[in-house]
């Protein structure tokens, strides 16, 4: 235990230097500076090829296999062991509405939801209420720094790379489960992703494949999704585009 | 204070005085409310589902949407504001082709995105006055199947009319997404407008 707190504070250290060389950029979407443009596109095309040959045939196949509530079923697993670690950013962020749903949400669909497995609170009209680290760094007002697409995971930034670190090590979760139980997780957070892609398949395909340059559309939809979900959730009178004004 | 009152006073009643000498300039409408926006969007929306749920095939549903858009939503200030600096150098005959090609491309791409959501229940939940940028109705999305999404709607009536100028899907801009688009398509036709106009006309 002692040698797992050792290691997160060590990433935590690793992460705060990383943040330390964010670099600066202003704006989010098509004005934003994008100084890894060219290593980005590189990774955007691979990601496009592992999407037409990999993910996208198995989230298809994931879906004729499995009834949508099974994946569903499984999804909520995954969600609902996000819940404490959403919980302790809901706190960071001094987001006590969202804290305390969180953990109501937690401990509902986990006494009468089997586990999670039914995401009973939602249907009682608990919503998730997603959050990260990225975000609760943005709430304590670290700047976003550069876009980066990651390979395999996807579009991100210098702030919210540094914060999937941070979850990852501080993730109560990670510390109470044991192997074997450990790899049911990683094999369920996998169908997780297969049947999110399933889910937005529309909008993902539209995304993908249908844009004239899908590596821009993918860097303006993460980062205005982002800038949004930051405070909350709505578009602000800074986000707005003024179409008049040329 | 109350001298500040009392010329204001008097300034409301110059106003009055002003509209009684003009009776045809209408009282209401000067400016775009909240409460007028969001009776807007719920009238668009209220159309725009009909024509999901229709029976219609495809092609007569994109054909209702193109006319639901053209009424509702500023095309020309979008399409401006979307192809940016081209614009000025395009001729006049090239500015009203593109307008109409873009106009055509975006009602089908949007048409079709719109298609999918049959059955679905759309709820505006609330309106913010932006003062001089107008005002953004917020709606949200439930799709049968589908995780809910918002849809925030941007009005304004810089144009004399109160009209769409943009609409967020989950906080993602359509006006950001298109003009990178465009932009790409100008590049990928050598920065020609003609060859620009033939990729929408191509894609829509």
């Amino acid at each position: 235990m002692r040698k797992t707190i050792g290691s997160a504070k060590a990433m935590i250290a690793a992460c705060a230097l990383l943040l330390a060389a964010c670099t600066d950029t202003g704006g989010t979407g098509e004005a934003a500076s994008d100084p890894y443009e060219a290593q980005n596109r590189a990774v955007h095309a691979f990601n496009k090829t592992m999407d037409k040959n990999l993910l996208r045939p198995a989230s298809k196949a994931y879906a004729t296999v499995a009834p949508r509530p099974a994946r569903v079923g499984v999804s909520n697993g995954v969600s609902n062991l996000n819940q404490p670690v959403q919980f302790v950013n809901h706190v960071l962020q001094g987001d006590v509405d969202d804290a305390a749903r969180t953990f109501l949400r937690f401990a509902v669909n986990t006494v009468f939801g089997f586990g999670g497995l039914l995401d009973v609170a939602g249907d009682a009209g608990l919503a998730d209420e997603p959050t990260d680290f990225g975000e609760t760094l943005a709430v304590w007002g670290v700047r976003e720094g550069a876009y980066i697409e990651l390979p395999i995971l996807g579009p991100s930034s210098e702030r919210d790379l540094a914060g999937s670190v941070v979850d990852f090590a501080m993730n109560p979760v990670r510390h109470v489960i044991d192997t074997p139980e450990s790899y049911y997780v990683t094999g369920a957070k996998a169908l997780d992703v297969l049947h999110k892609r399933q889910e937005l398949s529309g909008i993902i395909d539209a995304l993908l494949y249908e844009s004239a340059d899908s590596y821009a559309a993918a860097r303006i939809a993460y980062l205005q999704n982002k800038a949004r979900s930051v405070g909350d959730d709505t578009v602000t009178e800074e986000d707005l585009e003024d179409p008049y004004d040329f | 204070m109350t001298s500040e009152k009392n010329l204001s006073r008097r300034g409301t009643l110059a106003l009055f005085g002003g509209a009684a000498m003009l009776p045809l300039l209408p009282v209401q409408g000067l400016a775009l409310s909240s409460g007028e926006a969001s009776s807007m969007v719920q009238k668009v929306v209220g159309e725009i589902m009909a024509q999901v749920n229709s029976r219609k095939s495809e092609a007569a549903v994109l054909a209702e949407f193109k006319k639901i858009f053209l009424r509702y939503a500023d095309v020309p200030v979008i399409a401006r504001a979307v192809l940016g600096n081209p614009w000025r150098s395009a001729s006049k005959s090239q500015k009203s082709a593109f307008v109409s090609a873009f106009q055509d491309y975006l009602g089908n791409k949007y048409g079709r995105r719109f298609h999918s959501y049959k059955g679905s229940k759309v709820s505006v939940t609330g309106a913010d006055d932006q003062g001089s940028k107008g005002v953004i109705v917020r709606s949200k999305v439930n799709a049968p199947g589908k995780s809910p999404f918002s849809v925030d709607w941007h009005l304004s009536d810089r144009s004399g009319a109160n009209k769409i100028i943009n609409i967020y899907i989950e906080g993602v801009s359509m006006l950001s997404q298109e003009r990178s688009e465009v932009r790409a398509m100008l590049q990928s036709s050598r920065n020609n407008i003609d060859g620009l106009i033939a990729e929408l006309r191509r894609r829509s």
